[in-house]
């Protein structure tokens, strides 16, 4: 997607901003540019609530200051290195699965030679992505319950025992993997799959002449070329890292107490505790908290990158 | 061309880190309007010129949209416009989305007047501890005379926060005490009998019913509902945050101490009892996970559940139910805070027309066709009267609120066909008669603990399976304990029995 606007952008970028014939395309510009004020710049304002206790009838700007107040009770809580470790380490264990997973899909559909058989494989491996959590809940839920899911069906069929999956926490780091590849692996993949499709076939002609294997030309050709795509891609989830994606972990698991070893993370926990204090304030600090520590590790990332290899760096 | 493309990546990824604060944002900046600010200036000149523009009442109405309002309305309008001057508009929001809804309202400054508040949705004393409703002792005072008298004292008395009212408090049953309700034909069947019940009775039936009927679920928990799910065992206590587990033992009016209620040697034997149950599948295999129940219960798989003791209880939950059910009650009723603080109407901190608001609520309490009106619609259009004065809905008649309850004095309304003729004596009689609570009148300000009220409230969630049955005490239950603790449980505790011994000072 951004290699798409920096094309576009480029020619007119070439003599700076002044330039006349390009004020067609910044008008374009000019529609985002205001949401993005309206939406995402605007309401920063409401940062503020962070270090007060705020109150209706004082309003947002006329309630009283508190300093780190709200900050302390999280860092306070018993809970904090669980949640913490939960949400790193499964955010960890899908960033690696994602890729891992989604660079494969786009080498399969790549390799694909019927242009049918690829639209058809697209379309079903986009499909769960626009399935929200809500539904997938209740699909994982008709698949694990205890009760007559799926699953448990065909084991007492094979004679065995019924498992309770929704008091095993441990099987939770693998289902909710699971279910996260499921629902963001197809996406991922047609994005690697565009850009394969933007490499030069001269190289794979070249590869196809010197007798290459197609293992030879995944290492050689395909990896190296969808480097700068998947760096980028993970640099801007690691800055997610610190903020678990609510709708699979809340919905899911169903909110199951015995879970929580595993299964609870930031926003969850964050959710919970303000549903029954509803406190505006704490929860604007964590919601702030989180976006700091993923913008400092933006920044690590990114600088990393650059210095292993300045090409594959987001800015 | 190096430098623009920096540029604009670096914008590009300002704006996306910008995207992800947007979330706690919201709900800003609609309250910076400086109208607002003038109602005080306004008080004056409203009450005296009668003869102006009427003006506008808007009421956030807990009940799903009604699609002849209007008509209910142009009625309503003719009773209380000359009286007070005002005409009322009505904003219908059903009961599973009022409480997200008002907190929105309430924090952004939305303009509206009166609401629906009380202990388990819209939370009264949160709102009146954020400052968003209206103080309405010298409100009462000044424009009403009759209100005062139309809500008996105790009631009064339950609402008070700090020593002033804050909304007025809707009547109908306020005590708390629980029953079990049981299906008719189950409980025929496998002998029940008695007038009360407790859970040893209760589990020689569960055991003949578990026997006997394959396809029932015998017995219902729910461990989102503390309270509820332990009221068999936890009889002798008031439950005064059913989060929390903070609770005082009932009928010590002398010397008043909050205990912790699952450190008590009856909230041990409950979890193992049900514990018990559980392996023997008296409730459900799948409870952890199930969630919402009702669906189970209006079809009737679910032979056993515990709610509110309540005159005319059996008839009217099977009207709802679609299912016969019996009630035995466990649990002797008692006027508590809690019982009085379950549905209440407010005034908003920003409503422009307090006084106007308070008058209709003084109409709503004492005029008995205008509370008909709206809680029931326009007879012979939304419902019929039968021989005894009890009636009977038209269906689809486009006005079916179910929040007679919710909107005033419950004692001035119709009882329903089917229910017993005179439920709303019995009711009336046993709230008079029952005893009331020790700390009546008690509410808890939580602010002081707002973080320790925050971590034992996730302790809890975490270990509430325990009075589910699925998680095993003897593993779970010190670790409970001793999470709570760590949680600042003892804080808790002393900050309670700090305001509890406030409070009976000041009585």
């Amino acid at each position: 997607m951004r290699v798409k606007k920096d094309r576009a952008i480029k020619p007119s970028g070439r003599k700076g901003f002044a330039r006349k014939s390009s004020w067609q395309l910044y008008s374009m510009c000019a529609i985002p540019v205001i949401l993005v004020f309206l939406f995402n710049y605007l309401p920063m304002g409401g940062l503020v609530l962070a270090f007060k206790d705020y109150r209706y009838d004082k309003g947002i700007f006329g309630s009283d200051w508190v300093g780190l107040k709200n900050f302390k009770f999280f860092f306070e809580t018993d809970t904090f290195s669980r949640i913490t470790f939960n949400t790193l380490f499964m955010n960890f264990l899908f960033i690696v699965t994602g890729v891992a997973c989604s660079v494969g899909l786009a080498i399969l559909l790549f390799e694909l030679r019927s242009r049918r058989a690829t639209k058809v494989f697209q379309t079903a491996l986009i499909v769960p992505n626009f399935i929200s959590w809500v539904i997938a809940a209740y699909m994982v839920f008709a698949l694990l319950s205890p009760r007559n899911g799926v699953l448990n069906v065909i084991i007492e069929q094979l004679g065995g025992q019924k498992i309770d999956w929704y008091s095993k926490p441990e099987a939770w780091i693998v289902i909710l993997t699971i279910c996260n590849l499921w629902k963001n692996v197809g996406i991922d993949s047609v994005v690697y799959y565009a850009s394969l499709m933007g490499v030069d076939m001269a190289l794979f002609e070249a590869a196809d002449i010197d007798g290459a294997t197609k293992w030879q030309k995944i290492k050689y050709i395909i990896i190296p070329s969808l480097g700068p795509v998947i760096s980028i891609l993970t640099i801007l989830k690691i800055g997610n890292i610190f903020r678990a994606d609510f709708g699979l972990f809340y919905n899911v698991t169903r909110n199951v107490g015995t879970l929580y070893q595993t299964t609870d993370v930031i926003d969850t926990y964050i959710y919970r505790t303000m549903q029954s204090v509803g406190n505006m304030g704490m929860s604007s600090a964590v919601g702030l908290l989180q976006s700091i520590v993923g913008f400092i590790l933006v920044m690590i990332t990114n600088y990393v990158t650059k210095k292993i290899d300045p090409d594959r760096a987001l800015y | 061309m190096k430098k623009q493309r920096k540029a604009l990546s670096l914008l590009l990824a300002g704006a996306m880190a910008v995207s992800l604060l947007a979330g706690c944002g919201d709900g800003g900046n609609a309250n910076e309007d400086p109208e607002k600010e003038n109602t005080e200036n306004n008080e004056g000149e409203d009450s005296e010129n009668g003869d102006e523009e009427p003006v506008v009442l808007k009421w956030v109405f807990p009940a799903g949209e009604q699609e002849d309002a209007a008509s209910v309305l142009e009625k309503v309008n003719e009773i209380i416009e000359p009286k007070i001057g005002a005409t009322l508009e009505l904003e219908f929001v059903e009961f599973g989305a009022y409480a997200d809804k008002l907190n929105m309202y309430m924090s952004s400054g939305a303009d509206f007047d009166l609401c629906y508040t009380s202990n388990w949705c819209n939370d009264y004393v949160q709102a009146v501890a954020k400052g968003g409703l209206y103080p309405l002792d010298e409100l009462i005072e000044n424009n009403t005379t009759l209100l005062k008298d139309a809500i008996p004292e105790y009631a009064w008395e339950g609402t008070k926060i700090g020593g002033e009212i804050y909304a007025v408090p809707n009547i109908q049953i306020m005590t708390t005490g629980n029953a079990y309700y049981i299906l008719k034909d189950v409980a025929e069947k496998y002998g029940f009998e008695g007038e009360t019940a407790d859970p040893e009775m209760m589990e020689a039936f569960l055991e003949k019913v578990k026997a006997g009927e394959a396809d029932l679920i015998p017995y219902l928990v729910d461990a989102g509902n503390f309270a509820d799910t332990l009221s068999p065992w936890l009889t002798d206590y008031e439950v005064l945050d059913s989060t929390l587990g903070i609770g005082v033992k009932e009928g010590s009016s002398e010397d008043v101490t909050a205990c912790v209620l699952y450190e008590t040697e009856e909230f041990k034997d409950a979890i193992a009892t049900l514990r018990d149950w559980y392996q023997k599948g008296y409730i459900r295999e799948d409870v952890a996970s199930v969630g919402d129940q009702q669906a189970d219960l209006n079809s009737g798989r679910i032979a056993v559940y515990i709610s509110r003791n309540k005159p005319g209880g059996a008839a009217s939950d099977s009207a709802m139910r679609g299912q016969e059910f019996i009630m035995v009650p466990f649990e002797t009723p008692l006027v508590t805070t809690g019982g009085i603080l379950s549905t209440m109407t407010g005034i908003n901190k920003n409503s422009e027309h307090p006084e106007k608001a308070i008058q209709f609520l003084e109409l709503l309490f004492t005029d008995q066709e205008l509370y008909r009106l709206l809680a029931y619609g326009i007879e012979g259009t939304h419902y019929t009267t039968d021989e005894n004065g009890q009636i009977t809905y038209i269906e689809n008649s486009g006005y079916k609120t179910d929040a007679d309850w919710a909107i005033g004095n419950t004692f001035m309304g119709y009882s329903l066909a089917g229910q017993e003729v005179d439920v709303l004596e019995q009711t009336e009689a046993m709230n008079d008669s029952a005893t009331k609570s020790p700390v009546l009148g008690f509410t808890f300000d939580a602010s002081n603990i707002q973080s320790e009220y925050a971590q034992i409230a996730s302790v809890v969630a975490e270990y509430n399976l325990l009075w589910a049955g699925t998680l095993d005490p003897e593993e779970s239950y010190d670790e409970f304990i001793e999470k709570l603790y760590s949680a600042g449980m003892q804080t808790v505790v002393d900050e309670y029995n700090r305001q509890i011994q406030e409070f009976m000072a000041t009585k």
